[in-house]
């Protein structure tokens, strides 16, 4: 499950991350940025039913990935670990793509890393 | 707990919340002929290779792709899907693809890999899915690590002529197939 989910066109701002929440981010088909607090549904393997609960019509979305706070670090990370949207592109094309989602976080409020 | 179990529930749940100098940390623990184990059961046990099994196998690539020790695990796993008949291949080489988005590949597994996709292409009643599943594992093994390749002139020619041969396969799939998207597009 999903919850409070954002959906940035230009001139929005982000609410703040919580420590010790998780959060997931997808790109949906316009190009607009979509964060959700991921909520744990269950116990076992699929305890959480991810990005495609985060774009409407069923998840439709371009790019998606996880917003993690490493340990002993201040600056939350982005990565591109979405086995439906962020598959069968080479190192350069995801290091490219998540430079410029790094952008759109920017331009949300959030200064947020990159982890490749 | 016993080990094995630990190992298991480890691979089974937790991995998938854990950062990886955890995930380093837990796997110190064990050598890694235990660890090959228990990860070739737990993909083994994806075989209803539903789109979720298919995440899940990829995601676990990553994570495994991720650890400063990878064990060799693309090794065992092109061996364990070359034994394999069933559809639960494709979820091997989910897990590979995962893999090798973030791990140097040995590049004798990424040609073992082109061998075993050359049979899969000869043999009759193999799922196109299948054969996408692996020309996809086979393209980020050798793309994502074009310098390795080229340090090996010779396994390097051989690796262009396979994937000449799978980017002819590649062209018959869908568009937004990971294969046709790697080698087509």
């Amino acid at each position: 499950m999903v919850e409070g989910i954002q959906h940035f066109t230009t001139g929005w701002k982000a609410k703040k991350l919580v420590k010790g929440k998780k959060y997931i981010w997808a790109i949906d088909e316009s190009g607009n940025l979509r964060i959700g607090e991921e909520i744990s549904v269950g116990v076992g393997r699929r305890q959480r039913l991810g990005h495609p609960t985060l774009v409407p019509d069923d998840g439709l979305a371009r790019v998606g990935g996880e917003i993690k706070l490493p340990d002993k670090s201040n600056q939350w990370r982005i990565n591109d670990e979405s086995g439906r949207f962020s598959t069968s592109r080479s190192k350069e094309e995801r290091a490219n793509i998540l430079t410029n989602v790094q952008t759109l976080f920017k331009e949300a409020g959030l200064d947020v890393g990159v982890r490749f | 707990m016993d080990t094995n179990r630990s190992l298991q529930k480890f691979l089974d749940f937790d991995i998938f919340d854990t950062e990886e100098e955890q995930a380093d940390l837990f796997f110190s623990q064990y050598d890694e002929q235990k660890i090959v184990h228990a990860l070739s059961k737990c993909l083994l046990s994806y075989h209803r290779c539903s789109n979720e099994d298919l995440e899940d196998a990829w995601r676990l690539g990553r994570k495994f792709g991720n650890l400063s020790n990878n064990f060799s695990i693309d090794i065992e796993i092109v061996k364990l899907a070359a034994k394999e008949n069933g559809p639960v291949r494709r979820v091997l080489y989910a897990f590979l693809s995962g893999f090798y988005d973030q791990a140097d590949s040995n590049i004798g597994a990424v040609i073992d890999l082109g061998r075993n996709i050359i049979i899969l292409l000869g043999s009759e009643g193999v799922s196109k899915e299948i054969v996408y599943g692996a020309i996809e594992a086979f393209a980020l093994g050798y793309l994502n690590n074009l310098k390795l390749f080229k340090n090996n002139p010779l396994i390097d020619k051989k690796a262009k002529e396979m994937l000449a041969v799978f980017k002819v396969t590649a062209s018959e799939a869908p568009t937004d197939n990971p294969a046709y998207q790697l080698l087509v597009k």
